[in-house]
């Protein structure tokens, strides 16, 4: 099971980089992210990294309330037209996707889409049996 | 076994007390004309111990305001000779003239019998280690617990307040059972246990905790007792009236038994002055009845509470109030509506993933009054889910509103993330451009 990194993040100035700077000094990297908002006061930084189990715990004992969320990484093809197949595929299951984000894998040629949606493991299941690629745990995190 | 500190007076029957309180009404008034202030205050409305006849008679008197303690610092209050006296206790008057009370020997020997017998009422014996982690010093809520600790003869832990980690380690190191606290603090207090891996309810002796100093909700109470697997009383004093051991609640919980033997309480309508029937809220006005130094007659507190008109299962015959519902002066107004801090902390408590602070901030934009309120969320509450965090606000909105009938702007922020006093909460902000 691959897992992001969901933070409780205030809308002030300098908040986002509180994190980044905990993670430099626990020299935590930072693969993919993403930020939602959806009013003015607060919203959820979600994360990529390495170790996410590490990161929840060292942004808790930081007094960032954080938790690990189940996702699943989805290969696409790393050129014009790879999200929309991939979307395409999706939308025949009738997965609705809550939160998206990608990141380009190093080989040139992949990428991976991280989905968050509800009912995470049901839907895990029927991505797989409808034959799209999942990527390893260990191509998300960037661990070899 | 002893089931009061002092049973004769505590207990008797209402009639007897009410002529007990006249006949040291009447002294106390002889005592205050020694003061320049009450002195000529009376000679001009031809007022004197005679003037009593049944305590009843208090409502003849004028009262006494904070103000008449400004206007007469720091001796104008003073009724006996300054080499008589033997502590002062002072607010820290840093905006504004500060508010001094002067004590001899014998009112600090009657002090300490309260706070005692307070301590008593709650179940606490001279078994107990009592770690008081109220600030010392001018503070009353220091000097004034230790001597009655010290009376009781329980073992006293004079902590003060802050260093939570020291405190911990106290508690841990002597065995603390008991303690005292202001509400606040204790909130933070658990958050210092947790982060050092310790849980209270597993990790010390605590039994019995004392919170006063600043009003707070039954909830908030609740709260405290579930967090430290303790049970918490709650304390009422004020330093005009000595501090605490003023009004306090019994092992029964049911209210704060003021000690009618050594105060007049009243509660009045705070525009009309008139009392209000029992069981209604209105400011409180308080009367000195065993002092000698600064006697105060008729003190408006700004406290507003009310007689609770049930007797208490303790069998002790002096009247109960209710938890401070506010001050007077606390109240703000905004769009035409009166709002008390405690209506909103209120409503906060009783929602299960509000953390332990939040402030309410009042500021103008564009020629209207706005209220936002900050909410600190409990440890845990956060699920990584927007949309459960978007309802949790609604929620707060839609809950303040009911209860204040104006719609706030409602911000959640991080567990622990307002600042932190060691002193009474500060939680009302008003930034507004006054017209």
């Amino acid at each position: 099971m691959i897992y992001q990194v969901s933070t409780f993040l205030e809308n002030k100035p300098g908040y986002l980089r509180r994190i980044t700077t905990l993670f430099k000094r626990e020299n935590i990297n930072i693969r993919a992210m993403t930020l939602s908002a959806t009013n003015t006061s607060w919203g959820i930084l979600s994360l990529i990294v390495p170790d996410p189990e590490k990161a929840c715990k060292t942004l808790n004992d930081n007094g960032h309330s954080s938790v690990l969320r189940q996702i699943a990484a989805l290969e696409i093809e790393d050129k014009p037209g790879g999200l929309d197949a991939m979307l395409e595929k999706l939308e025949s299951l009738g997965i609705n996707i809550e939160n998206a984000y990608a990141r380009v894998v190093n080989d040139g040629e992949t990428a991976f889409l991280v989905v968050d949606t509800h009912d995470i493991d049901n839907a895990a299941q029927r991505i797989q049996e409808a034959g799209i690629t999942m990527v390893s745990k260990e191509i998300v995190y960037g661990i070899k | 076994m002893k089931r009061y500190w002092e049973e004769e007076l505590e207990t008797l029957p209402r009639k007897k007390l009410e002529e007990l309180q006249a006949e040291r009404l009447k002294k106390t008034i002889a005592q205050a004309m020694q003061s320049e202030h009450y002195k000529k205050l009376y000679a001009e409305k031809g007022l004197s111990p005679d003037s009593i006849k049944h305590i009843e008679d208090i409502r003849k008197l004028p009262f006494t305001t904070k103000q008449d303690l400004r206007d007469n610092f720091p001796y104008g209050l003073l009724s006996t000779p300054k080499k008589d006296c033997v502590r002062l206790h002072s607010s820290s008057g840093t905006t504004g003239t500060p508010t001094v009370i002067f004590h001899n020997q014998h009112d600090l020997n009657s002090w300490a019998n309260l706070v005692a017998r307070s301590l008593f009422s709650t179940g606490i014996r001279d078994t107990d280690v009592f770690q008081n982690m109220s600030g010392y010093g001018l503070f009353t809520g220091g000097l004034g617990f230790q001597y009655g600790i010290e009376r009781l003869g329980a073992l006293s832990i004079p902590a003060a307040a802050g260093n939570s980690i020291r405190q911990i380690k106290l508690m841990r190191d002597y065995g603390t059972t008991a303690a005292h606290a202001i509400p606040s603090y204790l909130g933070y207090l658990y958050e210092v246990f947790e982060s050092e891996g310790l849980d209270p309810k597993k990790d010390t002796l605590l039994k019995r905790m004392i919170i006063g100093a600043e009003p707070h909700t039954d909830d908030t109470r609740k709260r405290i007792e579930e967090l430290f697997g303790i049970k918490a009383f709650n304390s009422y004093g004020l330093s005009e009236m000595n501090g605490p051991g003023v009004a306090f609640e019994c092992e029964h919980q049911t209210g704060l038994h003021m000690w009618e033997d050594a105060f007049v309480a009243e509660i009045v309508n705070p525009q009309t002055l008139e009392p209000v029937p029992d069981g209604e809220i209105g400011e409180l006005v308080m009367t000195t009845l065993d002092r000698q130094s600064m006697p105060i007659i008729r003190y408006r507190t700004r406290d507003l509470t009310r007689f609770l008109p049930v007797e208490c299962p303790c069998g002790r015959t002096h009247r109960m109030i209710d938890r401070i519902a506010g001050r007077s002066d606390d109240m703000f107004i905004i769009k035409g509506c009166n709002v008390f801090p405690m209506q909103i902390e209120g409503v906060l408590m009783k929602i299960p993933e509000v953390g332990n602070d939040y402030r309410i901030t009042l500021e103008t934009e564009n020629n209207n009054d706005t209220i936002t309120v900050e909410v600190e969320m409990r440890k845990g509450a956060f699920k990584g889910d927007l949309e459960e965090l978007n309802r949790l606000a609604r929620r707060i909105t839609h809950d303040i509103r009911d209860e204040i009938l104006v719609k706030p702007e409602v911000k959640l922020v991080e567990n622990n993330s307002l600042p932190k006093s060691e002193g009474k909460a500060v939680r009302v902000f008003d930034n507004r451009i006054i017209h």
